[in-house]
Formats: C-alpha cells, structure tokens, sequence
C-alpha cells in the first residue's frame, strides 16, 4: 500500500496540486464550501421536520435539494484531488474513514427523507408516516451525521499522523 | 495600520494580557480544533438559512412562500452569533496574525457588507415586498439584487476564512 501510495506522491498532478500555487487553496476552498451547502441544505430540511418553518410544506424543500446534489458533486470532484495530493496522509487517519462513513450515511437519510417523507401522499402524512418513518427520528440523526461530517472534516487538519510517505505530521 | 509592524501595538500588548488569552495560550491544543468545528458548524447554519433563504428569492423552489421559509433566518442569526464568538477567541489567540492578514481583512469587510445588506432588506420596503409574496410568485429585482449580494457575500466570508492560512503575516509576534 505504501509503495502505491509513494507513486501516486510523485505523479504530476499530485506534485502540482501540493506545489505551493493557487491550486491546493482553490481545491480546499471549494471543497469547504461544498460542504457547508450540504450539510446547510440537510440541516435546513431536519429542521423543517423537526418543526421549524411548519407554514412551509415539507415536500417543497425537495426544491433545495439540486443545492445538495450540486455541492455533493463538487465535493467529490475536489475531494477526489486532494485525496490524490495527500492519499497517505487521509489513508493512514482513522478520522478520515469516520468522515466518509458520515457522509455516506447523511446522503443516504437525505434520499430516504425524500422518498419516504417529502414524497409521501398528502393522504398519508400523518397516521402511516409515523407508523413507517418517524420523521423527527430521521432529521436528528441526519442533522447528527452532516454535523458529524463538518466536525470530522475540520479535525483532519489536525488529526494526521503522516503528511506524505515517510514524512510525518507535525504533531 | 494594516502592515504589521515587528513589534506588538499597544492594543496587541493589551490583548496579550488578557484571561482569555492566557487561558487559550494554555488551552490551545483541543481548544482550537474544538473551536474550529464549532465555527464551520456556525457558517453552515447560515448558508442552510440565510442562504436558502436568498435562492429562493433568486427564483428557486419558487413553490415556497418566502414569508413561511423566513422561520429559518434565525437559526441562521444564531450561527452568525456563534461564529463571532468564536471568532473573538481565534482573535485574542493569535491577534496579529489575524489583524495583519489580508485574507481576515476582506472576510471582516464582507461580513460588514452582508450586514449592511441585512439591515438595508429589512428597513427598505424590500422586505415587505417579500413577504406578501404568495407561493409561485417571482420576487421583485430590488429584493433580488439585495438576496444575490447576500449570497454572494456570505460565500465570499467563507472563501476568505477559509484562505487565512495561506496569506498568514510573515512575524510572529
């Protein structure tokens, strides 16, 4: 694994994003702020079905959600490159698989939030929702895992044990 | 004022004696990831709020009456809130190396503007326009103007938070 990691290192594209001009704050930055949509936009659709903003219909916030598709897309895109600049340092943090165990459970409560409660008939909101789905049980533990992600996510920064092969973080 | 002199300025030497950041000075080590987290989950609330707020006067998920999603905005006040707090504490922490930094300089001035631009929705008759607004309807170009300088701002707040590091002022005082 090492050895893979090491090659990946010394690839060009890796060399260029870690090589110290626009490309690595640019990536950061997108991928931050892809995030924050995400983890907003889910956040803003818990609250709804945790009682916040009840005048709205709960199945219109499905109108935010291309904002979540959109980001999660970018997030992959620049997660992907910086997963390439770094592949040892995010490999070797246990951190990091916390991170994207989070995530993927945020984007699977985000579907079935929408297919189960945003797209449920009218007919059945109240009586066989609760029965099949507890809206309230799904939008705290969505709002559990986005904030989960964000605070995984930050901590990386501060959680690495090697920076590259054979260099270790600074801690 | 905004080159960074070698020497700390009496305000700078006032900060450094104080608790708080004696107490972040001795804390530092989980305080600030801690705090960091904190501060992201803050900005988050604001663009899951403020933000949506903001894309549907634009014209998005136009179904919604903009009356009815103002609930959110203050969840998103709150996160405001928290992330000046926090911000306060990553002041007191290293103040020179936030006051002398060019990227801390333009995110302050794009908070003030997204403030400003807060303050002017809600005291122009923007707002009220907004607000009778029913489910469907498309928002007037003067509330549109004020919703995309929002978003724009509160993005660029995050860019420019984000960027801090790598524009850090070269002495440590």
């Amino acid at each position: 694994m090492e050895a893979f990691f090491g090659w990946l290192e010394h690839t060009g594209l890796s060399q260029f994003i870690r090589g110290g001009s626009f490309a690595f704050p640019l990536i950061l930055t997108a991928h931050v702020l892809g995030a924050g949509l995400i983890a907003g936009t889910g956040a803003a659709v818990a609250f709804r079905l945790l009682g916040v903003a009840r005048g709205v219909p709960a199945a219109l916030f499905e109108g935010f959600y291309p904002v979540l598709w959109g980001a999660l897309a970018l997030n992959i895109a620049s997660g992907l490159l910086l997963l390439d600049a770094y592949p040892y340092k995010a490999f070797t943090n246990p951190v990091f698989y916390v991170k994207l165990s989070l995530v993927a459970s945020g984007v699977y409560l985000a579907v079935k939030i929408r297919d189960g409660i945003l797209r449920a008939p009218v007919w059945q909101t109240a009586t066989h929702q609760a029965a099949v789905m507890n809206p309230r049980a799904l939008a705290t533990l969505s709002l559990t895992c986005w904030a989960g992600a964000l605070i995984a996510g930050r901590l990386l920064a501060y959680t690495y044990t090697w920076l590259l092969v054979g260099v270790p973080g600074g801690f | 004022m905004f080159t960074e002199p070698l020497y700390a300025q009496p305000w700078e030497q006032w900060i450094r004696a104080s608790a708080l950041h004696h107490f972040i000075s001795a804390h530092g080590q989980w305080l600030w990831p801690a705090l960091q987290s904190i501060h992201y989950l803050g900005f988050s609330l604001l663009l899951g709020t403020v933000g949506l707020f903001d894309l549907r006067v634009l014209g998005m998920a136009r179904q919604i009456a903009p009356a009815k999603l103002h609930r959110l905005i203050p969840i998103g006040v709150a996160g405001l809130a928290v992330n000046l707090s926090t911000g306060i504490v990553f002041f007191f922490g290293f103040p020179e190396q936030y006051f002398y930094n060019p990227s801390f300089q333009l995110l302050v001035t794009f908070v003030m503007i997204g403030c400003a631009n807060a303050a002017l929705f809600y005291v122009t008759p923007a707002y009220g326009g907004v607000k009778r607004l029913a489910p469907g309807d498309d928002a007037p170009l003067r509330a549109k103007i004020i919703a995309g300088t929002s978003l724009s701002c509160w993005i660029a707040v995050l860019v420019c938070g984000r960027l801090i590091t790598f524009f850090r002022p070269p002495v440590f005082h």
